[in-house]
């Protein structure tokens, strides 16, 4: 699998798998910006065949994969969000063979299945380190759909605008709302997504 | 959950525009005010009083300390389980660290100690690690972005370093680095001195550096380095701003024909000139060699770096080993051999003047040691004619004359010294 990366990635994941927690850190980093370039590109192309203007939801959608797309990406404030996202769209996604070898050790170990164990280290370093697949982009989207569904629309522009990579001051003073406001929509739209990745495995 | 929802955001909506009541009154309006304590009603009992705080210490970051621990009023509300009295602790470290009195948790822990649940210190840990991580602050508690302050106005040095854009190095002298730089509100490139780092700390050899632009500055002579003034960084640091000569220093002879002697001569006649008007104005120099005599390419000669200059009337005093080894008079290694006066820089320049001719020191010696031990030692400096024959009699008799070293029978004066020069350059056949 490592032999098929091109050589950064394969640094990258050389470095990870030692240990260096930079180098995970920088490897995530490539693939949510990867994986957002891909969903913006799916997104546009299906933006062009709808007709209806009034699908605010998916025009919200737009700007936020626009303005991800802009912005050089810097996960320190999303990270823990796009982190949580990038798991569960895994989980759901992984092929399968190696996700069941990655499930059944987990369940060896021990018997929870929270989300951020359901893909093992290994396989997930191995994941980031390649370019998003198709279906991992769909599944994204798909996931990001939900949680905004979910949420109400503050909820929502909460959660897109952390996405994006605003700190909690700077989304309270856009939104005008209060900073717990703004930390219980992060920490309610965290209990979803984990709620999402526990309901199929 | 809805309900949940609309009953915050118009708590919030009531805080926000300032007609919020006492949390009391709003919680007794509450439909199920009267129910016993489940979880929902915990946690919106949490929400609730979150954004109270929240927007008491934004309104405020003064608040009365009565209405310091407002968590622990709330804590005895009676809906409070172990767990969520720690939380409100917690979210009133962080509000008030956000937007209050910023208190470090050592502190918060002391105030609130009788009153805190068990394993606060956890809690409140957890939520410094988030502020942390979240505002950019660096553990332990302050912002990392603090604007530098401007030391306090120090009228020894008042020019300020926003001015001057530093270009370039030009050289090290002998207190500071000297770099090239565009002074903006004059619109010229000017030469700042910056005193060394390792000399800030020391009372002594700032006054020595700020003496050093007094006394150079006290002169007017094109043939001296000009001083605009002393000025401080917003780091401490001093600096003096001069101009900037567009010079090389004296270079040692090239070719022996008698038009390159000549104006060796000239330039070094410059040099004794200028020093005759320092220390006509009681400026001893104590410096004097090669590289503090810049030429420029029209001929005109600069004298820099006064770095190790003395007035007049404070020379009585006697250090050792100051100065440039290869050109040192031998009192200034040894108060054996008198005090440092006029004397010194004739010593020092003829010296120059030698180096200049000969390639060599007077001194002999490879070491630093070996020099300053030829300079103190009782041996007569060789004779010019020893090593350059074919030069005139008159400037071996002037070089030897200067470096005398029992100071009582040596050449003394500056001005004399370069007319002798001119003399003898003038009487040179092209």
């Amino acid at each position: 699998m490592t032999a098929d990366l091109p050589f950064e990635s394969a640094q990258l994941l050389a470095r990870c798998v030692a240990g260096d927690s930079l180098a995970e850190a920088a490897l995530f980093e490539r693939y949510v910006v990867r994986l957002t370039l891909l969903a913006r590109s799916r997104l546009s192309q299906r933006l062009a065949s709808r007709v209806d203007p009034e699908d605010i939801v998916l025009s919200a959608y737009r700007s936020f994969f626009l303005a991800a797309r802009q912005q050089r990406f810097d996960l320190r404030h999303s990270g823990d969000l796009w982190r949580l996202l990038v798991k569960i769209t895994l989980a759901k996604v992984v092929d399968q063979a190696d996700f069941h070898r990655a499930q059944r050790r987990t369940v060896e170990r021990e018997q929870s299945l929270d989300v951020s164990q359901q893909v093992d280290d290994h396989v997930w370093l191995e994941i980031l380190a390649r370019d998003p697949s198709p279906t991992e982009v769909v599944q994204a989207i798909e996931e990001l759909e939900h949680l905004l569904a979910a949420l109400p629309p503050l909820g929502g522009q909460v959660v897109q605008l952390r996405l994006q990579g605003y700190r909690q001051d700077e989304i309270a003073e856009q939104l005008r709302c209060a900073e717990r406001t703004v930390r219980r929509w992060l920490e309610r739209a965290g209990e979803l997504l984990s709620r999402s990745g526990r309901q199929q495995p | 959950m809805s309900n949940v929802e609309a009953i915050i955001s118009a708590w919030e909506e009531q805080l926000r525009n300032g007609s919020a009541a006492a949390l009391e009154d709003f919680w007794q309006q509450l439909p199920f005010a009267s129910d016993g304590p489940t979880d929902d009603r915990r946690e919106l009992f949490f929400e609730l009083v979150a954004l109270e705080m929240e927007f008491a210490w934004k309104r405020s970051a003064e608040q009365p300390v009565a209405q310091h621990c407002r968590a622990a009023g709330y804590t005895k509300w009676g809906l409070c389980d172990v767990d969520l009295q720690a939380r409100l602790f917690a979210e009133e470290f962080r509000v008030r660290r956000r937007f209050g009195d910023r208190p470090t948790m050592v502190a918060f822990l002391a105030e609130v100690s009788s009153l805190a649940p068990p394993l606060l210190h956890a809690a409140l840990d957890q939520v410094e690690r988030e502020m942390c991580a979240e505002f950019g602050w660096r553990e332990g508690g302050r912002e990392i972005a603090k604007p530098l302050l401007l030391p306090p106005f120090d009228r020894r040095a008042p020019l300020s370093s926003v001015d001057y854009l530093v270009q370039r190095f030009i050289g090290a002298g002998s207190s500071g680095r000297v770099y090239r730089a565009r002074q903006h509100s004059l619109q010229r490139t000017v030469a700042l001195k910056f005193l060394r780092k390792g000399f800030l700390r020391n009372e002594v050899l700032v006054d020595r550096f700020l003496q050093e632009a007094r006394l150079a500055g006290s002169l007017r002579h094109p043939g001296i380095i000009a001083i605009h003034g002393l000025g401080r960084t917003p780091g401490g640091s001093y600096f003096i701003a001069m101009d900037l000569v567009e010079g090389e220093p004296l270079q040692p002879l090239q070719a022996k024909n008698h038009m390159q002697l000549r104006h060796l001569l000239e330039s070094v006649a410059q040099a004794a000139e200028a020093m005759a008007v320092a220390h006509a104005a009681g400026v001893i120099h104590c410096d004097l060699k090669p590289a503090n005599i810049l030429r420029d390419g029209q001929g005109r000669v600069t004298l820099t770096d006064f770095g190790l200059a003395r007035q007049m009337a404070e020379s009585q005093s006697f250090s050792s080993g100051e100065g440039t080894p290869a050109w040192i008079a031998p009192e200034q290694v040894d108060g054996y051999w008198g005090a440092i006066g006029r004397g010194t820089d004739v010593f020092n320049l003829a010296a120059t003047l030698y180096w200049l001719l000969t390639g060599q020191s007077p001194h002999c010696g490879d070491s630093t040691a070996a020099l300053l031990a030829s300079a103190v030692s009782g041996s007569v400096i060789a004779h010019l004619h020893a090593s350059e024959p074919e030069l005139p009699a008159a400037l071996d008799r002037l070089c030897a004359a200067g470096l005398v070293k029992p100071l009582s029978q040596r050449l003394q004066s500056m001005a004399e010294f370069a007319a002798e020069l001119r003399i003898i350059a003038s009487q040179l056949e092209d």
